[in-house]
């Protein structure tokens, strides 16, 4: 009961914390992201009347996947197709900025503060945890707006036909990939965190996170396709793209899960027996 | 308004729970502290064989410290000698290896029991730079309980007690040193705690900084912070039962002198000296300045005083001698005075100076340190009994 105290404690502190013109900015760049994903998606996207498309660098063949057509796009899911195609750049996003967050609560010694005042450690990381969540959920949904006004105007150039996207099945696209978007970047969070917890140290967490979850992750992938099914960055890449050829959707959220439930037992762990030194 | 500020809930009333920082077993009660609770032994720290071992490297070695409540206690000892590292373990931020003992009457590996009636400020002030003093202390205020409809009242007033109710809605990296410092030292009072520790609170403080720093710890000792958040200190100070405990650190020993009246000197880790300041400053004997009219009696005077069986050091204008008494035996010491006067006198030769010559801390705690160092520390100095406690906090 102390540590639900705690925490709800820790959130409205952290609210506190967030309450800035920083965050906004922050939640933004996540929406602008998504825009450019969907905008990249429906510009780039193949007209089905100039013969076979060739392979694009990085193109994914799943349900989400950058290389699509217009028809494609034009399908009920289309509406979709942009918002899915970016959970990589907001996964990405939502890794580095609550990395950041946490390493430079250790940086600026502000974490010796905030345990001075809410000795319980993990219900202090347990709030934190949920507000995040909380940001990035709000942020998607505004990136989500953006999204699918960004796809309207691009279809509108392109013609691409978007009566199919106002249906039934249109909204059910729409609520699965925010689903798997949000799943994606609860994993990213989750696992950012505790690697920042784990590392404390800014510069360390984002060489080790960044450089081994996204690029060497998928120079490994090139050559062993098993790798989408066991390595984070791409587990949570397939999880945010409802599933990939190499990894399906239920295996990944199983990876992913186990990942996520991994990282929130190691930085509780890492950061309830440790001593504070900074 | 009288609302006072309530401890957080399930923070001091509760027994810790399983993820308490450096939670061990719990040996005391579980119910919260209050004055009367750790009041009873008159006791604010009270631990025995705190220990810290890096690997192989002993940072603290088996310390006991005892500070009386109430008492501001000066906590000195050169760099590295271990104690910013008690500091935190009496926090909680650092597991002991070893050692127990209480805090504010708690167990000491229950920190979140007593925490909330301490306010700390651990080295440098680590607060959010891209935020606003008055946001900071919210945050923290929100954190630590305080309810959220006296948050904005009571972070007001703790603006105003440091001195920050002007730049409060500036941004904490605008601030001063000296602003930060105190902006720091007000998120430690947020919870009105009855024991305030200040790990060098002047660092990098210029002399005017060094000053208004020294003019606040003793304001914080003399009285209350205001509880109900809505009046200044001035015009809602509450006396407390005991007063404040304040346990400061520091490398100023003219500041420590000036303000403490417990002192504790570790070195090496190890303990020199703690009690009463000044048993510390007292001697049993005092070295006088003897000066002559005309500079040419010095040497007859050197040869009087040995020829009375008293030391003599000779300068080019003065002699200094050293009496057996204290100085603060005052009728002895002016007893003295007059014999070696009245001696002076027959010989012919007048005296126009005879003053006492006082070792400052400085002095004191460099014989202490190098003392420790030599591994004979003075007998008697790291043992605090009940009539030392009950004296300090008279």
């Amino acid at each position: 009961m102390n540590t639900v105290r705690s925490a709800w404690r820790s959130l409205q502190a952290e609210l506190v914390k967030a309450w800035r013109p920083s965050t906004v900015v922050t939640m933004g760049l996540l929406a602008a992201l998504s825009v450019l994903s969907t905008v990249l998606v429906l510009a780039l996207a193949d007209d089905p009347s100039g013969g076979t498309p060739g392979p694009r660098p990085g193109a994914g063949d799943g349900p989400s996947g950058f290389d699509v057509t217009t028809d494609q796009l034009a399908a009920a899911s289309g509406i979709a197709r942009g918002f899915a195609g970016g959970s990589t750049f907001t996964g990405l996003l939502i890794f580095l900025v609550v990395a950041i967050a946490i390493t430079l609560e250790y940086g600026q010694g502000t974490l010796r503060t905030l345990f001075l005042r809410e000795p319980r450690r993990l219900g202090w990381l347990a709030g934190r945890l949920v507000l995040t969540l909380a940001l990035v959920t709000a942020a998607l949904i505004a990136a989500l707006v953006l999204s699918v006004a960004a796809a309207v105007a691009v279809a509108g150039v392109r013609g691409i036909d978007t009566s199919a996207w106002w249906s039934a099945d249109g909204a059910r696209a729409l609520a699965t990939s925010y689903r798997n978007a949000l799943l994606a970047a609860t994993c990213f969070s989750v696992v950012g965190t505790a690697l920042g917890v784990v590392l404390r140290s800014t510069a360390v967490t984002l060489a080790v996170g960044v450089a081994w979850m996204f690029p060497l992750e998928h120079i490994i992938a090139n050559s062993w396709t098993g790798a989408t099914r066991v390595f984070p960055g791409l587990v949570f890449d397939a999880v945010g793209q409802g599933g990939l050829v190499d990894a399906s959707y239920g295996s990944a959220l199983a990876v992913g899960g186990a990942y996520a439930a991994g990282a929130v037992a190691v930085a509780g762990l890492a950061l309830a027996r440790r001593d504070v030194t900074s | 308004m009288t609302a006072a500020i309530r401890r957080p809930s399930g923070a001091a009333t509760a027994p810790p729970g399983p993820d308490d920082a450096c939670a061990g077993p719990v040996t005391g009660s579980s119910t919260g502290p209050s004055i009367g609770a750790f009041g009873a032994s008159g006791r604010a720290v009270d631990v025995r064989g705190l220990t810290k071992r890096y690997g192989r490297r002993i940072a603290v070695d088996g310390l006991d410290i005892t500070i009386p409540t109430g008492v501001v206690a000066g906590f000195v000892g050169p760099n590295g000698a271990g104690k910013t590292t008690t500091l935190r373990m009496l926090l909680g931020l650092v597991r002991p290896s070893g050692g127990d003992g209480t805090v504010l009457g708690q167990p000491l590996r229950a920190p979140a029991a007593y925490l909330p009636q301490v306010g700390a400020l651990i080295e440098s002030p680590a607060l959010y730079p891209a935020l606003s003093g008055r946001r900071n202390l919210t945050a923290l205020a929100v954190l630590a309980g305080i309810p959220r409809a006296l948050v904005g009242a009571r972070v007001t007033a703790i603006l105003d007690q440091v001195g920050l109710a002007g730049r409060g809605d500036d941004r904490f990296r605008s601030y001063s040193l000296g602003m930060k410092q105190r902006l720091a030292i007000g998120a430690a009072l947020l919870t009105d705690p009855d024991l305030l520790v200040l790990d060098e609170p002047t660092n990098g403080l210029d002399p005017i900084g060094i000053r208004q720093m020294r003019e606040l710890i003793r304001s914080l000792t003399a009285r209350s912070a205001p509880v109900d958040g809505t009046e200044s200190a001035a015009g809602s100070a509450r006396p407390r039962p005991r007063g404040r405990t304040v346990l400061v650190s520091s490398h100023l020993l003219a500041e420590v002198e000036q303000i403490c009246d417990w002192l504790i000197v570790v070195e090496g880790g190890r303990l020199a000296y703690q009690g009463p300041t000044d048993r510390l400053m007292a001697s049993h004997t005092v070295d006088v300045v003897l000066r002559p009219e005309l500079a040419q009696d010095v040497a007859a005077l050197a040869d009087l005083l040995t020829g009375l069986g008293r030391p003599a050091v000779r300068g080019a204008q003065d002699v200094v001698t050293t009496l057996d008494v204290a100085e603060r035996d005052s009728r002895e010491y002016a007893r003295a005075l007059a014999e070696v006067n009245r001696a002076a006198a027959s010989r012919g030769i007048t005296l126009i100076e005879m003053s006492p010559r006082r070792d400052s801390l400085e002095d004191r705690y460099q014989g202490l340190v190098t003392a420790a160092r030599a591994g004979s520390v003075p007998a008697g100095t790291s043992t605090v009994d009940t009539s030392t406690v009950q004296e300090a906090r008279r």
